[in-house]
């Protein structure tokens, strides 16, 4: 059964600000003087990123995750991917899953179009048998032709980005976070990344999206959740907790 | 999701995708030399270098002869440089991975198996040179050098488990790896690598106390085929499940915040 079940979470996140916060010899120099030496060591600010969340996703969910940045939506995300455990509360998650939160990783410019794929397919966990398949596939969605043969250094910047989208859209998983990047910002741009996204997303068991348009948010998710400053202010259908959102941001010349 | 838990799953994980993790290192020696025409051999002859000009110097320095001495580097250097890669290079083995590992579903560890295996086959191409010079100097091979498979596994192990203890402080304190380069041709220098144990007219406890020498003498003699005390080949492959042991338990309790020192 696929299932994320958040019970009360919390994520603090640790803020490194200075240098001697990452070093072994300031950490050391601390210690032996009792703490009299480089004393800012023990003090590393802590952010709390999510605070007392409570989250049932089951099977069909589709969930968008909005809110002002820096409201923890990348943190959720990340918590989701298994990336992050929490500080406090419980975390169930269930199923595999596939994050596009950083695509390009894995990605070696020196090596052709082909030979990428290959990696990034054995990263990914595509059988041998399959792994013929997913080069056809992403052949045939990025158009590139030749290009397949050629070291990715050579490519265009576009050319990179329909590489990427290709291969990180490749593959199916019981769960699926998506952060807005590519998820969002790239739909509208092309009808055929839309489809594929759309087609990806109707064969996922659960989805987290994150994401800045109402559009997306309504049109492909079944509820949402807003969050601000980590903490969950609604869940609810994603048209009502878009509006409540929207009326609750502050008028633009109050920001400014 | 207990942060123990988590790390188990991890360990199983990882060593099930063994095979990946092989196929990594084996692509990351290929893409390092992707563009010269003698690829991986690289590694060979710089190593054949370094062999040779220390025989030259040192075996008239130490009175040694040459021809002992040649063999007794060609064993050791390898053998240092794989024990060494354990310490220094292991420190950015989570850091470099930050973008894997956040785009799929892999084990953790994986990446420590990578490099540990990366070594491994570094260690491989070093020792291509011992062959060229067994047959150089008329040396039969033995069974005893198969000894060197076993041993291996040993240091493989300890290696392991020095690299989850390295690569999680590592992660979290940014000026352990610079420290562990720096100290790598202190460490050298103290063990016997280019000098014999049994040379040393004073200063025994440099020896006995430095943990190396023992991971050293365990693969090195039976690759120069000479025997290894029974206490030694205990004390090491305890040492490997301990210092395994060490490096979990560093992973678990790193685990945790682990991605935020990333």
């Amino acid at each position: 059964m696929t299932q994320i079940s958040l019970t009360d979470v919390s994520v603090h996140y640790p803020i490194y600000a200075t240098v001697r916060h990452r070093s072994l010899l300031s950490y050391a120099a601390n210690r032996a003087s009792f703490g009299r030496v480089a004393r800012d060591v023990g003090n590393v600010p802590v952010v709390e990123a999510l605070r007392g969340l409570s989250l049932q996703l089951k099977e069909g969910d589709r969930l968008a995750v909005v809110g002002r940045n820096g409201s923890g939506k990348t943190t959720l995300l990340k918590l989701c991917a298994g990336l992050l455990l929490p500080d406090a509360g419980r975390c169930i998650i269930t199923g595999s899953r596939a994050a596009i939160i950083n695509p390009g990783a894995g990605l070696d410019l020196d090596k052709t179009g082909a030979e990428n794929v290959e990696v990034i397919g054995r990263l990914l966990g595509v059988r041998k048998s399959q792994r013929k398949n997913l080069l056809d596939d992403v052949a045939e969605f990025t158009e590139l032709g030749d290009f397949m043969n050629l070291p990715v250094r050579s490519y265009s910047s576009g050319m990179v980005v329909r590489l990427l989208f290709a291969l990180a859209t490749s593959v199916e998983r019981d769960i699926l976070v998506v952060d807005e990047v590519i998820g969002a910002g790239d739909l509208h741009f092309v009808d055929k990344a839309a489809k594929r996204v759309q087609e990806l997303f109707a064969r996922t068991k659960i989805l987290v999206l994150a994401t800045h348009s109402p559009g997306i948010a309504s049109q492909l998710c079944t509820s949402a959740l807003w969050l601000d400053s980590g903490k969950p202010m609604m869940t609810g259908a994603p048209a009502e907790v878009w509006k409540a959102y929207s009326e609750q941001r502050p008028p633009l010349d109050a920001v400014a | 999701m207990s942060s123990l838990s988590v790390s188990l799953q991890d360990l199983g994980g990882s060593i099930a995708r063994a095979p990946l993790a092989a196929w990594l290192a084996m692509d990351d020696v290929h893409g390092r030399y992707r563009r010269t025409v003698l690829g991986p051999l690289w590694i060979t002859i710089g190593q054949a270098a370094m062999v040779a000009g220390f025989a030259i110097v040192f075996s008239g320095l130490f009175g040694a002869d040459p021809q002992t001495y040649l063999i007794y580097l060609a064993v050791g250097f390898p053998v240092w440089t794989l024990l060494s890669q354990f310490l220094s290079d292991m420190p950015t083995a989570f850091i470099s991975a930050k973008g894997v590992i956040e785009s799929y579903e892999l084990p953790w560890l994986m990446h420590i198996w990578r490099r540990a295996f990366g070594y491994v086959l570094t260690f491989l191409h070093h020792l291509l040179i011992l062959f060229v010079v067994m047959v150089a100097l008329n040396i039969a091979p033995s069974a005893q050098m198969l000894l060197a498979v076993p041993a291996l596994a040993i240091v493989l192990i300890a290696g392991v488990g020095v690299g989850m203890l390295v690569a999680v402080v590592g992660a979290r304190y940014r000026d352990l790896q610079p420290a562990m380069g720096v100290s790598a041709g202190f460490l050298m220098l103290m063990s016997p690598v280019v000098w014999r144990a049994d040379q040393l007219p004073i200063n025994q406890w440099i020896v006995q106390l430095n943990p190396f020498y023992y991971y050293l003498e365990i693969l090195r003699a039976p690759l120069l085929q000479q025997d290894v005390a029974p206490e030694i080949w205990l004390g090491t492959s305890i040492g490997a499940v301990a210092l395994f042991c060490i490096g979990f338990a560093a992973f678990v309790i790193g685990r945790r915040r682990l991605y935020h020192w990333l």
